[in-house]
C-alpha cells in the first residue's frame, strides 16, 4: 500500500455500491461515515482487507470513527503507525 | 400502573416538565434541553403541526437523523394526536415510500440534512407527484404526502387519539407498520423506568436508531423518571471503541442495546480496560447473549444488573430476567417471566397450555392494536385460555419455548423463516420478495445458511446477472442489514419431489450440499 489512491480502492471493492453509483467516485475526501457508505460490516472487511492485501494490521485502539471518516484519515492513522513502526 | 386511566406517552415528558422543570431532559448533537424548555418546543411545534393540518389520529412519519429536534419533531407529532411514526434515513427511497404507503402516513416531518430523501420517499409513495412543503422551527420542514380528502379512513381507538408505528420485516416485500397505542409503550416505559429505579440524576444512554423498539425504553423512560435522554452520534454507532469511550464521557447510568454491541465493546472496544464508572444498569435484547461473553461482563461489573429483556416489536419487550450476579455460563439463560401486568404462556399446536415445547403467547397491555397494511389495520391476535384458565386477547410471537411451573420463559427457536441480525427481525421473504422483484432474475430463494456460513443469508438465483449486479440493484430496494451476504447465480433450483425449491438443500442442513458448492472467489 504506497498511496491514499490504493487505500480509495481497496475500500471501495468493500462497498456495496447501488445502482449509478461505483467505486470510481470514492476519492481521498469522501466523508464514508457522513455519506453512510460504510457501515460495521464494510469496516471489519476494510480491516481484514488491510491485512490480508497490504499487511497492515490496524489495532482496535485505531478503529474508531475519527480514523474512519474519510479515506485520508484511514491513509494518516496507517502512516502514524508504520512511522511508529520504524521508530 | 395497570387498570387504570391510559397513559400518554407526550404526558409523561409534561408530568416531568412539571416536577423537575429545570432538570436536564435531553442532550445530542452539542445541545441540552432542561424539561421545561424541550416541553415548550413540543407544544409550539405540535401547535404549528395541528394548523398544518394534523388532526388526531392521522398518521405523521418523522423522518430526519437522530437529533433533539427529531425527538421533539417525534414528541411535537403525538401531542398533536397524531400516530407517530419514526422512519430511518438510512433506509432506501423506495423502502421509505413502502412504509408510507402501507402506514397511511399523510405528512412527513423532515430535518434540512434529510429533506431530499424525504422528498425522494414521498414522491415515490405519490407515484411520482412531488409533495408540498413548509418550513418549521428546529431546521424542520413538513412534506404533504396525502391531501385531507385522501387520508385512509380513522383507526379505531385507541388509536383514533393517537399512537406509535415501528415498522417490522413481512413476509410479503412490504414492511409491516406495528400499530401501538400510547399505553402500549407507556407501559413498558413505566413499567421499566419502576424496575430500573431510575430518577432524575439518570443519563440513558440512547445509541439505536429511532426505528428500533429498543429506543422507546431510551425516550419514554426517561421521561418518566424524569432523567436525561443522551443521543449518542449515529457515526459512532460502528465502532465499539467510540461507544466505549462516549459511555465514560457523558457518564452514562443505564444502557439498554442488543448483544451484538456488547460483544463487540468486550472484544475490539476495550471496555475491560476501561468500564465506564457511571455506569449502574445494563439492560440487552433482540437476540442472545453469547454465554462466555455475559460472565465475563458480571465479573467485569461488579454489581452492577445486567437485564435480559425479550418482546417482539408487536409487544415491546414482554418478559424480563434479571442474571443473578453468580451467574455462569453453563447455565441456561432465560428469557424470564411477564413483566408486570403481562401474561406470557406456552401453547402446543391445539392452542393449549403446555408443560413442553411450544409457541409463546403474549397478552396484556403491551399487545399491539394490530398491523397496519394498505392504510388499514389488521389485528392478527388471537382469544387463547391461558393455564388459569382465563380466556385473554394474546399474540402469537411465533417463538419456541418452555415454560416452567414458576413462570419463566426459555426460548427455544422460530416457528418460521424469521431470522435475527443484530437484534433485528428479518423475514427470509421479504428478501426473497426483493430479489424476485428484480426485472433480472427469474427465480430465486432465500435462505438462512447452516454450517460453516452459519448465521448468513444468502440468496440462490437463476439469473444471467453477476452477483455485484444483484446486489447493486437490492441496495436500491433493501436496508443494508438485509441485504444477503451471497447471490449465488444458479442455472436452475434444487426441488423437492414435490416440485418445491428445496430450501434444506441450499441452506446446508441437509448434508448433500456437494452439488451447490460455490468456487471460491465468489466473494462479497
Amino acid at each position: 500500500m504506497n498511496s491514499v489512491e490504493e487505500l480509495c480502492t481497496l475500500i471501495g471493492s468493500r462497498i456495496t455500491w447501488g445502482r449509478g453509483e461505483d467505486a470510481s467516485s470514492l476519492n481521498a475526501d469522501t466523508p464514508l461515515l457522513e455519506m453512510g457508505l460504510v457501515d460495521s460490516l464494510a469496516i471489519m472487511e476494510i480491516v481484514a482487507a488491510l491485512g490480508k492485501e497490504a499487511g497492515i494490521a490496524l489495532p482496535d485502539t485505531e478503529i474508531v470513527a475519527a480514523n474512519f471518516r474519510t479515506p485520508k484519515a484511514l491513509w494518516n492513522a496507517i502512516e502514524n503507525l508504520s512511522g511508529e513502526g520504524r521508530k | 400502573m395497570t387498570a387504570q386511566a391510559p397513559v400518554r406517552l407526550d404526558a409523561l415528558l409534561a408530568r416531568s416538565a412539571q416536577a423537575h422543570p429545570d432538570r436536564t431532559a435531553l442532550e445530542g448533537a452539542g445541545e441540552s434541553w432542561t424539561y421545561a424548555q424541550l416541553d415548550r418546543a413540543v407544544d409550539a411545534l405540535a401547535v404549528r403541526l395541528a394548523a398544518t393540518g394534523v388532526a388526531p389520529g392521522d398518521r405523521v412519519g418523522v423522518y430526519a437523523p437522530k437529533t433533539p429536534a427529531t425527538v421533539i419533531a417525534l414528541y411535537a407529532a403525538l401531542r398533536a394526536g397524531a400516530v407517530t411514526a419514526p422512519l430511518d434515513i438510512a433506509d432506501p427511497p423506495e423502502r421509505t415510500a413502502r412504509m408510507i404507503r402501507n402506514a397511511g402516513l399523510s405528512l412527513l416531518v423532515t430535518a434540512d440534512r434529510a429533506l431530499a430523501g424525504a422528498h425522494h420517499a414521498a414522491t415515490r409513495a405519490r407515484d411520482g407527484a412531488p409533495a408540498d412543503e413548509g418550513a418549521l422551527d428546529h431546521g424542520l420542514h413538513w412534506l404533504r404526502v396525502l391531501a385531507p380528502e385522501d387520508r385512509p379512513g380513522p383507526l379505531p381507538a385507541p388509536t383514533d387519539s393517537g399512537g406509535y408505528i415501528l415498522f417490522t420485516s413481512g413476509s410479503t416485500g412490504w414492511p409491516k407498520g406495528v400499530l401501538l397505542s400510547h399505553d402500549n409503550v407507556a407501559h413498558y416505559a413505566l413499567w421499566a423506568a419502576g424496575e430500573f429505579g431510575l430518577t432524575p440524576d439518570d443519563r440513558i444512554g440512547s445509541q439505536a436508531a429511532l426505528t428500533f423498539d429498543l429506543t422507546t425504553f431510551d425516550l419514554f423512560s426517561a421521561a418518566a423518571a424524569g432523567a436525561c435522554t443522551v443521543l449518542m452520534p449515529d457515526m459512532l454507532r460502528a465502532f465499539p471503541r467510540d461507544v466505549v469511550g462516549w459511555l465514560t464521557e457523558q457518564r452514562i447510568t443505564a444502557f439498554m442495546a442488543v448483544p451484538s454491541l456488547y460483544h463487540n465493546m468486550l472484544q475490539q472496544g476495550g471496555i475491560a480496560d476501561a468500564p465506564p464508572p457511571a455506569l449502574r444498569i445494563v439492560a440487552f435484547g433482540g437476540e442472545a447473549f453469547a454465554p462466555e461473553l455475559l460472565e465475563r461482563y458480571l465479573r467485569l461489573l461488579d454489581g452492577v444488573p445486567f437485564y435480559n429483556l425479550y418482546g417482539p416489536t408487536e409487544t415491546n419487550a414482554c418478559t424480563y430476567y434479571r442474571v443473578p450476579a453468580d451467574w455462569t455460563a453453563d447455565q441456561e439463560l432465560p428469557i424470564g417471566r411477564g413483566i408486570g401486568g403481562v401474561h406470557i404462556d406456552v401453547l402446543d399446536k391445539d392452542g393449549r397450555p403446555t408443560d413442553g415445547e411450544g409457541e409463546i403467547h403474549i397478552a396484556g397491555p403491551v399487545v399491539f392494536q394490530g398491523y397496519l397494511r394498505g392504510g388499514a389495520p389488521h389485528d392478527p391476535t388471537v382469544t387463547v385460555t391461558c393455564r388459569d384458565g382465563v380466556a385473554r386477547r394474546a399474540y402469537a410471537s411465533g417463538d419456541i419455548g418452555r415454560i416452567t411451573p414458576d413462570g419463566r420463559v426459555f426460548l427455544r427457536g422460530r416457528r418460521d423463516n424469521q431470522v435475527k441480525r443484530r437484534g433485528h427481525r428479518i423475514d427470509l421473504m421479504d428478501v426473497e420478495n426483493a430479489v424476485l422483484e428484480l426485472p433480472q432474475i427469474t427465480t430465486a430463494a432465500v435462505v438462512a445458511k447452516d454450517g460453516p456460513h452459519f448465521g448468513q443469508i444468502w440468496a440462490y438465483a437463476q439469473t444471467e446477472a453477476t452477483e455485484r449486479e444483484v446486489l447493486a440493484a437490492l441496495r436500491d430496494v433493501l436496508p443494508k442489514r438485509m441485504l444477503p451476504d451471497r447471490i449465488v447465480p444458479l442455472a436452475t433450483l434444487p426441488t423437492t419431489t414435490s416440485g418445491k425449491v428445496d430450501r434444506r438443500a441450499l441452506s446446508g442442513t441437509a448434508g448433500h450440499t456437494a452439488a451447490l458448492a460455490l468456487p471460491e472467489e465468489i466473494t462479497v
